[in-house]
């Protein structure tokens, strides 16, 4: 026999902790004369000490760190500049675009990334520069990479600043080339984007994998956040018209 | 912490308190991620989605309506960008995707684990409109009423949702034979 909807609810309402006194007692007697009924508030009850059993899922540690990383970018789309941003650009050290560009590019790539924002929230990375107030220091670099390829040129430097990974990008190239940056530490992800010079390098990421795509001339730096701040490797891959060009390492050394 | 805490955090936050929002943060991180993975099943997508809920909050506080609680808010929020995300990776039908990365097989899984992954199988075999109802009452401890706000539907329609979804739900348990 079909238990009645209305003994169905209140069987669920009452395992919710929903059901007022009154509905108690008329769903106690009723489940003492109605095994039926009591057999399914037994299922239901079974049903739901497993949902409730299960234990709740930690975040990942660095998960706050890059919202709140992120928020003064997103913040600073809506105040107007009285000069135009590039213009300040030019009145700053070189090496300073690193933190002027930092924390807008990894809002804006983190969202692009995850293809979670919906269209038209952000035209791209040149909506969010110039919003992060703090430099980093550039310091010495850790390893330089001299290229002199036919097809691609100039010069890749790595450095640590804190827990940050910078590599300074200063390259010409004859054709479109990709550079795949990998990583294979866990505790290193990517933590921004910025170019100087020209606007003309795109740039996407998942986990341990980074990929630009640049052609001309160009300055850029790509950010790794390094949580361990033990020495790590990144492997640098250059690829033009379909085949590798260039290949390489880059080594940072631990901040301990 | 009570919804007046919450109402000035976010008051605090809409005036540039940096740390009024890292409460708001370090209160609703935890809840939204499970939410977003319970929805997803992976933690990969479930970090994304939370990124994106704390973003898009801070970026929109200015149309925050005090008068409606700031979970609702921000729960709805975090569901909805859950089910773009499904819709995105076209992860509707679940159970016939691969295992996410973080999941251990099932040699090497305890007894609470195998129990685990076989209710997030099953959870992810049903519709999102009832998984979501089923996650809000026992991942986010949410009453009735409470996720009624969230979703804006009436009380009867999420007791309705729940039942069903709680019948789908121990269909497929069955079904998988983790009964």
């Amino acid at each position: 026999m079909a238990i009645e909807q209305d003994i169905l609810e209140l069987i669920h309402a009452d395992i919710d902790g929903e059901i007022s006194g009154g509905d108690r007692e008329r769903l106690q007697a009723h489940l003492q004369s109605n095994p039926e009924a009591q057999r399914k508030h037994d299922e239901v009850a079974e049903l739901c000490q497993a949902l409730d059993g299960i234990e709740e899922r930690a975040p990942p540690a660095h998960l706050k760190h890059l919202v709140l990383d992120a928020l003064p970018a997103v913040k600073a789309r809506e105040p107007k500049r009285e000069i135009p941003f590039w213009k300040s650009l030019l009145v700053a050290p070189p090496l300073h675009y690193v933190g002027t560009f930092a924390a807008g590019s990894l809002v804006t790539f983190l969202i692009i990334s995850s293809n979670q924002i919906q269209e038209g929230a952000f035209n791209g990375v040149t909506d969010l520069v110039g919003t992060m107030s703090s430099d980093i220091d550039a310091g010495p670099a850790d390893t330089t990479i001299n290229i002199t390829d036919q097809m691609l040129a100039g010069t890749i430097k790595a450095h640590r600043s804190g827990p940050i990974l910078v590599i300074d990008f200063d390259l010409m190239s004859m054709q479109s080339v990709e550079i795949i940056a990998t990583f294979t530490d866990p505790d290193v992800w990517f933590n921004g984007f910025a170019q100087l010079e020209s606007e003309g390098t795109s740039v996407s990421a998942e986990t341990g994998k980074v990929t630009l795509r640049m052609s001309g001339k160009r300055r850029y730096a790509m950010y790794l956040h390094n949580a361990s701040a033990s020495s790590a490797t990144v492997d640098l891959q250059f690829i033009a018209g379909g085949r590798t060009i260039h290949e390489d390492s880059l080594t940072f050394r631990g901040s301990r | 912490m009570s919804d007046t805490d919450d109402t000035e955090l976010v008051r605090k936050s809409m005036n540039g308190d940096r740390q009024a929002f890292e409460g708001l943060l370090v209160k609703y991180e935890r809840p939204v991620y499970n939410a977003a993975y319970r929805m997803l099943h992976s933690a990969e997508d479930a970090q994304d989605v939370t990124q994106t809920v704390f973003l898009k909050v801070y970026e929109h506080l200015d149309s925050y309506d005090p008068r409606y609680r700031f979970f609702s808010w921000i729960y709805r929020i975090a569901l909805n960008e859950s089910v773009n995300c499904l819709k995105k990776q076209n992860r509707t039908e679940a159970l016939d995707r691969e295992p996410a990365s973080d999941m251990r097989g099932p040699a090497e899984e305890t007894g609470s684990e195998q129990l685990e992954s076989g209710i997030q199988a099953a959870l992810m075999s049903i519709k999102p409109e009832y998984r979501t109802v089923i996650i809000l009452k026992h991942f986010v401890d949410c009453s009735y009423h409470e996720i009624s706000q969230i979703l804006d539907i009436s009380e009867k329609k999420v007791k309705s949702r729940l039942y069903t979804g709680r019948q789908l739900l121990r269909d497929a348990l069955d079904k998988s034979g983790m009964r």
